[in-house]
């Protein structure tokens, strides 16, 4: 049996977006610079949560395999710059071979859920989110 | 290495289609109503405890036949004060985690809907 470590798949994830040049928070707010600055420039910024996935297999190793869900919260201060930042999380993490987990075959990357942005008035100023949803489809190396 | 692919379920099943096509419409429709309130009920279970309202009053299911199938919707409504919170609570907002209580539910339906439909089915083979 060799099932899926949880860990090194959402480490994953978070290298792969932070390498891309987003700011990343990783299960919360990042804690680099993001936000409104003191001269009115806004850095958007992208938090990644792990969302409850699947685990299949065979009869002998019934767990193997993994579709583990991610949710990118794209942040932006206008729909444009929220929208930016959830097309470099697609072109980040979309293409094959753009995951490597030592051990696991990473075999698809796919959207589960994309598109559409909400204004946020829980920000002061108010903010614009997407909240994009990746299915990751681990099996033993 | 080799694959082997058997079509001899679609075989019987196209069959069973040709032979029993309004059996099989009606007890894929039942199908669906049972799977549509399980997936309700998974979703209300799975809803956060301190917001009662979205548990108990916040999502319905709606089932319909057409020339296509059956379908079955699993939807939130607007809360009391006829804000979409619903959404904000499976999504979460900038700084507030998503707690997902409905979309997850379709990994579960996508194995639990066939095999309901071939319960039903299978025993007018």
């Amino acid at each position: 049996m060799s099932l899926a470590n949880l860990r090194l798949h959402g480490d994953a994830v978070v290298a792969r977006l932070t390498a891309v040049g987003l700011v990343v928070g990783d299960g919360t707010a990042p804690t680099t610079a993001y936000g409104l600055r003191s001269d009115d420039t806004f850095i958007p910024w992208v938090v990644v949560y792990p969302v409850p996935g699947t685990f299949d297999g065979t009869l002998e190793a019934s767990w193997d395999d993994a579709d583990l869900v991610y949710q990118a919260t794209c942040v932006g201060d206008t729909r444009a710059a929220c929208m930016g930042v959830e097309d470099m999380v697609n072109a980040a993490l979309l293409p094959a071979g753009s995951l490597t987990v030592s051990g696991r075959a990473i075999q698809q990357v796919r959207l589960d859920l994309g598109g559409g942005v909400r204004r946020d008035d829980t920000a002061k100023p108010p903010v614009f989110i997407s909240t994009p949803r990746y299915r990751i489809s681990s099996t033993p190396a | 290495m080799s694959v082997n692919i058997d079509f001899s379920e679609f075989e019987g099943m196209a069959d069973l289609l040709r032979a029993e096509g309004p059996k099989v419409a009606v007890l894929t429709h039942a199908a669906t109503i049972a799977v549509g309130g399980q997936v309700k009920a998974r979703a209300k279970a799975a809803a956060p405890q301190d917001r009662p309202w979205l548990s108990t009053d916040g999502i319905f299911v709606k089932t319909r036949k057409d020339e296509l199938g059956s379908h079955s919707d699993i939807f939130t409504v607007d809360d009391p004060e006829g804000r979409p919170s619903a959404i904000w609570v499976e999504y979460g907002d900038h700084n507030t985690p998503p707690q997902p209580f409905l979309a997850i539910q379709s990994q579960w339906a996508e194995a639990a809907y066939p095999a309901a439909i071939a319960a039903k089915v299978d025993p007018l083979r």
